[in-house]
């Protein structure tokens, strides 16, 4: 599966993503995917008030994730290349694309 | 006593007191930010769809498009946000960049992680070139 993350930062948990086959797990809360049709797609809807958790149309394929990261632990700027932010990840969990500062 | 310096990391304690310097500025794929202690954050990006051709809903004399456009770093979720957008185009005729919020400003206000634009052209069947700017500001604590 393809997993685009769209980096935001922030004062909150950094985002966490696992994949095992057609789940998909964001904070700990599973997401089956399963219930799309081959073939098709689905949109998320976002609740009042609340942050989204996928952005975009979602297929088994694909998904684009909100991904929170913690602001004070990382370096400023990071990449621009959207390239960087995505990933084939059939089981596990989804890397990191954010640069963190080093702890002295 | 504790030095605050003007650029730097910015941070708050519990209390929302100062811990840290007087602004920050950082930047990922999803554009560029400035917070300030005081609570103020300022997120812009542009989006220059030179990559690709969207499909726009025709409704004649004008077409339109909407795109969500995420910020590089969130707002309070209980904040107001004050978006301003742009858009230019490569074809002749007007373009028009808005905000997705013809029928419920205040839904759209809701979401402090992205924004989703619309952007509309006088007279053109079709468009496949443009550019959009836009530029948000609220708080990033409350």
């Amino acid at each position: 599966m393809i997993i685009e993350l769209s980096p935001c930062a922030s004062n909150r948990e950094t985002t966490t993503v696992k994949v095992n086959g057609l789940v998909v797990t964001v904070d700990d809360v599973a997401y089956d995917l399963s219930v799309i049709p081959e073939g098709g797609s689905a949109e998320w809807e976002v609740e009042e008030g609340k942050f989204p958790i996928f952005l975009e149309d979602v297929t088994r394929e694909k998904v684009k994730i909100l991904y929170f990261y913690d602001a004070d632990k990382a370096i400023l700027n990071q990449s621009h290349n959207k390239e960087d932010y995505i990933f084939e990840v059939t089981e596990g969990e989804v890397p990191s694309p954010i640069i963190w500062r080093e702890i002295t | 006593m504790a030095f605050i310096g003007a650029v730097g990391t910015v941070s708050v304690d519990g209390s929302n007191n100062q811990t840290g310097d007087i602004m920050q500025g950082g930047s990922n794929s999803n554009g560029y930010y400035v917070k300030f202690a005081d609570g103020t954050l300022i997120c812009h990006d542009k989006w220059y769809n030179s990559y690709s051709s969207p499909t726009f809903d025709s409704t004649a004399p004008w077409t339109s498009y909407t795109k969500d456009m995420s910020f590089a770093h969130s707002f309070s979720s209980s904040t107001s946000l004050a978006i301003t957008t742009n858009a230019a185009g490569h074809y002749a005729g007007a373009y028009y960049a808005g905000l997705e919020t013809r029928t419920d400003p205040m839904y759209y206000n809701l979401q402090t992680t992205y924004v989703k634009i619309y952007i509309d052209s006088w007279n053109q069947t079709s468009f496949n070139y443009f550019d959009v700017c836009f530029m948000a500001i609220g708080r990033w604590y409350t």
